[in-house]
């Protein structure tokens, strides 16, 4: 085999490496992200009802297609401590049902919260105890977190992972913003982020037209996705898991059409 | 220790506290934004409506005004002290903080228990309990606050009687540490004392074992034990063992299986029935009274609906009603769930067997035979309540309409039924198209009634007004207001935003007019660019919303290729935004149109506050010439924004919120509006008509010295703008234009990326 001149050599060099530069430079074009995506999380069911407070009869779900992420905490940030809510509506679900216990974080706005690194452990350490939940291989964290909260939050999860058992997965509520452009997402220690497309404020219309687009780009962002009955969302990207939030009382009419219309 | 009662109803309480609806799912981000007319609950100060300041009463209220209403269409009131329970009630409702009522007495509890001698100190307590399975989900509060405040007593008393160091009152806590271990967990009874202890010591022990077993969940050994308790006259909980019985029997309908709930609420019934009738234990007698109002609430809940219902519109003082009102609210809910609108009938039919219920049902009611029902209670009674929803029932083409409206006309202007009826009685002349007939009714209470309006209801009059206005600038003076309040409504409850929440930009905002959603919608999508062109230089409109209107128009005249008016807004939008002076003068001073049009866009693109739609209420709250960071720059799809979805419940929705074109407008150009909104929806996001622009000039123009800022301006619109499918496409067209025709530009190098979405 003939070898190649250093020049010639130098040359393919550097039109190899032209080339690589041009289809990264496509790619951040495509990409504005510029972050490689994480595989999805591959839990079942994949269709999961938000079961919030207020009483629900989830007894005519097939457990076998629906999952459960209940309410289970509420955690209320204030001063530097926190209180503790836990559930106190009835929820009935056939036995077998696969539970995801969600702990929301509300922030006291009389007495704000100090969002210190000990008051986020003392979080974590409340929001662990729903491990030892029966038939739970998850836990969900809902917090609608501004962006000065978001060191705090993340401090939170990453005790909180700590504190967890490593075989039981980790989930987040994720504001739609935080899948578009936005991606302090990337590096946490979850398994799931659940972009909620409903009740979305200001960024309804941005959000909504880059789901018409292509999607969200940011990571964790495009495996699952978290809607309303009460909002129907077109363009919904194709996510292996679907989180559906009533503002009634679950049903099965209702529950019907949810599984009609996104044909799950 | 069980010795004093609880508040039970606090557990109703709780309950009905929790088990409203949930408010918890607010994404956001969300702005400070503007109420025009509340629908949730009346304005703020709550006190007012209290009062009798009813305004134009929504049917989207809540149950517990719609009956402060009622009481005051039948001519009653409430006392001073009945309408400070009445604003308690609201702001217990309105307001989620939690605050745990059981925190003060476990740590006095603690204290008094840490004090005693050589026992292990304990920091906590934990009161809530998770329920057994198949409900294992659910958590109740076990142990409550009178639980810990009766053992403080009793450790007082112990201490005076057998000494604070004593062996007995160490046994004795310690017992009463293994009571308390039940309130979070597993189950944890004292053992029984030697038969020859002393009676006291005994008695005691008895009270603490049965208190366990409650605290446990085996309500069997409680029963047991407590009636062992009642039949022994010598011990000192004899006389609270009666009420503990009752109190089991209701805490083993609630937690036990479903098949004997009925039966233990009926024993519990039987007992509390039994103490009020006996003298020997009236010092029980408030307790049980209050634990049988509960007990009956779930055995009896249509006869306790019909009760309280009765007693609420009863004429005496009620010194119980924010009880009262908060169960009746309560049970109300549980019998038809979370949409009141749908729940007449059939399901509250049987229910109605009182006039309150079944005139809030009928009043909420969407259905179209609540109108029959109402009318037919009308003519029944005369009544004002009845009366007003019939007229907020009927549509126009009701035969009953002219005799409700020769009634309803009849009502005094101090009546707290006027505004609403003046409202409804407008609304059936606007729809019948008797617009003389609505203009006349509404122009007499604006100009003598006006004082009696709150805001909210000067509102809903306003955008009345604005729609049988004569002419433009009648529509113009009416369609500006002022906002009842601002609030985040982040949750839908509409809770007026705090003083130190509003920034001093949007407090010098308050009080000034601005456009609501109905009066924008008919600007942005029924008045014609030749109508707006007269608006935008109307002094009946003050500066800030001229403003408005004239870069809207501006921007739609460019858009719709109207040269001569978008000439004449660009010499009033100079005046009104002289920061873009410079650039109107270029759009001025271009020798044609095609270079006008990109004189036009090359400020849009400068100036990413411009659209050619109207704010609602507070609307863009930065500079026309800064970049949004929540991409409210230029516009989106008019198109998008309205159809995002196609299910028969938004198109309904759609509906409900059209809104009619004003009166005034002739046939002409009702259609001209239509024509020019239905180009504009056609258009798509705006970064795709603005990039496709920029290339087409650029295409013909490329010495234009403007023209690599404007596309590297064009692909910051793709970025920073609303997009859609199409968006990609001409982000890359001219991002390709600029890197391929200028390479060595600074534009081009400040361009380093195109976007796709």
């Amino acid at each position: 085999m003939k070898s190649v001149p250093p020049r010639h050599l130098l040359i393919l060099l550097l039109l190899l490496a032209a080339s690589l530069s041009a289809v990264a430079l496509h790619h951040r074009a495509n990409n504005s992200a510029g972050v490689s995506k994480v595989a999805p999380i591959a839990l079942q069911p994949a269709l999961i009802l938000w079961a919030w407070e207020r009483p629900e009869d989830l007894s005519f779900i097939n457990p076998q297609e629906i999952a459960v992420a209940y309410l289970a905490k509420t955690v209320f940030l204030r001063g530097a401590g926190l209180l503790s809510k836990p559930r106190l509506q009835p929820l009935s679900m056939p036995a077998g049902t696969t539970v995801i216990p969600v702990a929301r974080i509300e922030i006291d706005t009389e007495k704000p919260p100090a969002l210190s690194s000990e008051q986020a452990e003392e979080t974590a350490t409340e929001i662990a105890k729903l491990s030892s939940i029966a038939n739970t291989s998850m836990i969900q964290v809902d917090f609608d977190a501004t962006t000065s909260q978001r060191q705090f939050y993340r401090t939170l999860l990453f005790e909180l992972r700590k504190r967890m058992p490593p075989t039981t997965k980790l989930s987040i509520t994720a504001l739609g913003s935080w899948c578009q452009g936005d991606d302090w997402l990337a590096d946490l220690p979850i398994d799931e982020a659940v972009p909620m497309l409903f009740r979305m404020g200001l960024d309804r219309n941005a959000i909504l037209s880059r789901l018409a687009g292509d999607g969200f780009t940011a990571t964790r962002c495009d495996s699952s996705a978290g809607i309303s009955t009460d909002e129907h969302v077109k363009n919904l990207p194709p996510v292996s898991r679907l989180y559906v939030f009533n503002p009634n009382s679950w049903n099965r009419d209702t529950l019907n059409k949810v599984m009609e219309t996104y044909q799950r | 220790m069980i010795r004093r009662l609880p508040s039970l109803l606090t557990i109703a309480l709780i309950a009905a506290l929790l088990s409203g609806p949930s408010t918890a799912l607010a994404c956001g981000p969300f702005s400070l934004d503007t109420i025009f007319v509340f629908t949730v609950h009346p304005e703020y100060p709550l006190e007012n409506f209290a009062r009798g300041d009813l305004g134009t009463i929504q049917p989207s209220y809540a149950r517990s005004y719609l009956y402060v209403a009622y009481r005051y269409l039948n001519g009653n009131s409430f006392t001073p002290d009945e309408q400070n329970a009445l604003v308690e009630l609201w702001r217990d409702r309105l307001n989620l903080r939690w605050e745990p009522t059981e925190e003060q007495s476990v740590k006095r509890w603690l204290e008094a228990r840490n004090k005693v001698a050589n026992a292990a100190a304990i920091t906590n307590i934990e009161v809530y309990r998770s329920r057994e399975k198949p409900n294992e989900y659910e958590t109740y509060l076990n142990c409550q606050k009178d639980s810990f405040e009766t053992a403080v007593a009793t450790l007082e008393a112990r201490n005076k009687q057998w000494g604070a160091d004593s062996a007995s009152v160490k046994t004795w806590v310690e017992a009463q540490d293994q009571v308390f271990a039940n309130c979070s967990e597993g189950k944890h009874v004292p053992a029984a004392t030697d038969a020859d202890a002393d009676t006291l010591v005994r008695a005691d022990r008895q009270y603490q074992i049965a208190a366990a077993n409650f605290y446990a969940g085996d309500f069997d050994q409680a029963l047991a034990g407590f009636q062992a308790i009642a039949a022994d006259r010598g011990s000192p909980w004899h006389d609270a063992a009666p009420y503990l019985i009752a109190r089991t029997f209701l805490r083993k309908a609630s937690l036990g299986a479903e098949e004997q709930k009925a039966a233990s609420l009926t024993e519990s019934e039987k007992q509390l029935d039994k103490i009020l009738a006996s003298q020997e234990l009236k010092e029980s007698h408030d307790n049980a009274r209050r634990l049988l109002s509960l007990v009956r609430l779930r055995l009896h809940p249509k006869d306790v609906v019909r009760e309280l219902a009765i007693s609420l519109t009863g004429k005496k003082a009620n010194p119980n009603l924010k009880q009262e009102l908060w169960d009746y609210t309560v049970l109300l809910d549980q019998f038809v769930g979370d949409e009141p609108a749908s729940a007449f009938p059939p399901k509250v039919a049987e229910l109605a067997g009182d006039d309150l219920t079944d005139w809030l049902f009928t009043f909420q009611s969407d259905k179209s035979e609540a109108a029959a029902h109402a009318i037919e209670r009308w003519q029944a009674t005369s009544s004002l309540p009845w009366l007003l929803a019939a007229l907020a029932k009927v549509d126009f083409h009701n035969p009953s309409v002219a005799a409700l409206k020769r009634a309803g006309s009849a009502i005094p202007t101090n009546s707290p039924a006027f505004p609403s009826a003046v409202f409804q009685i407008v609304r059936l002349n606007i729809a019948a198209g008797r617009f003389s007939e609505a203009r006349a009714m509404l122009d007499e209470l604006l100009r003598k009634d006006r004082a009696h309006l709150n805001a909210s209801a000067l509102n809903s009059l306003r955008h009345q007004r604005m729609l049988v206005a004569n002419n433009l600038d009648e529509f113009l003076s009416y369609s500006q207001s002022a906002p009842a309040g601002m609030s985040w409504n982040d949750d839908g409850r509409e809770i007026p935003a705090e003083a130190d929440d509003v920034s001093e930009g949007l407090k010098s905002l308050q009080g000034k007019p601005l456009f609501d959603s109905d009066a924008a919608k008919v600007l942005n999508e029924k008045i014609p660019l030749s109508l707006l062109k007269q608006a935008a230089v109307s002094k009946t409109l003050p500066e800030h919303l001229r403003r408005d209107v004239a870069q809207a128009a501006w921007v739609r005249a460019v858009i719709l290729r109207d040269e001569t008016t978008a000439a004449e807004l660009a010499l009033t939008l100079k005046a009104l935004v002289p920061e873009m002076a410079s650039q109107l003068d270029n759009f001025l001073a271009a020798p044609d149109w095609q270079a006008k049009q990109f004189a036009a866009i090359y400020a849009w693109l400068r100036f990413p506050g411009l659209e050619p739609t109207v704010d609602t209420g507070i609307g863009r709250q930065i500079p026309l010439s800064e970049q949004d960071s929540y991409r409210d720059n230029w516009w989106c799809s008019a198109a998008y924004i309205a159809s995002t979805d196609n299910s028969e419940e938004s198109a309904k929705k759609r509906a409900a919120n059209e809104v009619m074109a004003p009166a005034f407008l002739t046939s002409a150009q009702q259609a001209n509006a239509g024509k020019e909104y239905a180009l504009l929806s056609s258009l798509g996001a705006a970064p795709n008509y603005i990039s496709q622009q920029v290339v087409a000039w650029a295409t013909r123009n490329p010495n234009d010295p403007r023209v690599p800022e404007a596309l590297h301006l064009a692909v910051n619109t793709t970025r920073h703008g609303c997009t859609d499918k199409q968006t990609g496409k001409w982000s890359k067209a001219a991002y390709d234009f600029l890197h391929r025709r200028y390479p060595n530009n600074t534009w081009t190098k400040q361009t380093p990326y195109w976007f796709k979405d």
